[in-house]
């Protein structure tokens, strides 16, 4: 190593730690991503065939070019259905105003007998009116929460007059590329779930650490 | 003749004074608190939804709730909601035991109330709660309904 070289060091740092600290203020920041599991690469989704509201397919290519979050229920739902569309729609809201890209939001049911393409759409416009409503064959139905990972069972009272259903509470991300890429568990929080649906629809997003405050 | 009118009449002050004592807030229910009573507001084709409250039980003694009803709610019953491995599971209780001295919180994704009706209560209005605990005593309490996220 030269002595001029030598001498040129410390100036070198200094102009790292400034790029540094420069750069921390300037360039969007990574996000520790708490409230969701994340999938990378993501897990490209099974061909299916719901059924929207007007009748017409929803399938695997109506999910390319835009982010979606998928939630899973039923309308007979009084608790954990309602309070997590609530959610969705308060995420949305602030999404909304902090002005970050807001994905769409689709309400799919575990319930086809009970849930009729018109019945969910109603329910899920309740929340929002952009939020889209899906159902489909339990066959169908069956095999794409199957691939998914969803659970659900149908489960009926004591006296056989009614019958809830058992299913995942998880709101699952899907990419423009149609794959699965985030999985958001339970309990859903708005401010969580809003700050890191922002990080990763931005490409900020960065897998919390494992034994984190997560 | 005169003594079953004698009776009557003592049986009728008797009932009236029972349900003015039971109008009065410390009693027979002395020490119950509910605090943030509320039912969820949701969309018209619902068939079912939840109510939820805070229970402090400062009675000295334990509780247990054994039934529940809502004025102009056909079926009224106490469900709970639980979470494992991420699958929502909801089962109705036939009661909720409160020990003395300690407070039962009804909220979303636990216990709560699940109420059913067609057409459900709206937004704005509100749901008078009564809660029938095993040695007899009743609370009621209202209810607003309203929309909430967590």
């Amino acid at each position: 190593m030269t002595r001029s070289s030598t001498r040129l060091l410390p100036a070198a740092a200094l102009a790292l730690v400034a790029g540094i600290v420069i750069g921390s203020l300037v360039l969007p920041r990574d996000v520790e991503v708490e409230s969701a599991t994340l999938l990378s690469p993501g897990r490209p989704l099974p061909a299916f065939e719901l059924v929207r509201e007007d009748a017409s397919p929803f399938t695997r290519a109506d999910f390319e070019g835009d982010w979606s979050l998928v939630f899973f229920g039923f309308t007979h739902c009084p608790d954990i259905c309602p309070a997590t569309l609530e959610t969705l729609a308060a995420v949305k809201r602030r999404l909304e105003r902090e002005g970050d890209p807001v994905p769409r939001v689709l309400f799919a049911s575990v319930d086809p007998e009970r849930d009729d393409p018109g019945t969910i759409a109603d329910y899920v416009r309740y929340f929002d009116p952009a939020f889209q409503g899906a159902t489909g064959t339990p066959e169908a139905i069956q095999e794409l929460t199957r691939k998914l990972g969803i659970i659900s069972a149908k489960v009926w009272n004591e006296d056989g007059s009614a019958y809830t259903v058992d299913h995942s509470a998880s709101v699952l991300l899907i990419g423009p590329d149609a794959s699965l890429r985030a999985v958001f568990g339970t309990p859903h929080r708005v401010e969580p779930m809003a700050r890191d649906l922002a990080a990763i629809l931005e490409g900020r997003a960065v897998p919390a650490p494992p034994g984190g405050t997560g | 003749m005169r003594s079953p009118v004698v009776f009557l009449a003592a049986l009728a002050a008797a009932v009236v004074l029972a349900a003015l004592a039971g109008c009065q807030p410390d009693s027979p229910t002395g020490g119950i608190g509910i605090e943030d009573p509320w039912v969820r507001a949701v969309p018209p084709s619902a068939s079912a939804t939840a109510g939820y409250f805070v229970l402090e039980n400062g009675s000295g003694e334990d509780l247990v709730l054994a039934a529940v009803t809502a004025a102009g709610i056909p079926r009224a019953e106490i469900h709970e909601t639980t979470m494992a491995d991420g699958v929502m599971r909801m089962r109705r209780l036939d009661s909720v035991t409160i020990p003395a001295g300690e407070t039962a919180t009804f909220a979303p994704g636990g216990r709560h109330l699940m109420l059913f009706a067609d057409p459900l209560p709206a937004a704005g209005s509100s749901v008078t709660v009564e809660l029938a605990f095993a040695d007899g005593r009743v609370l009621a309490f209202e209810a607003p309904v309203r929309r909430g996220a967590d």
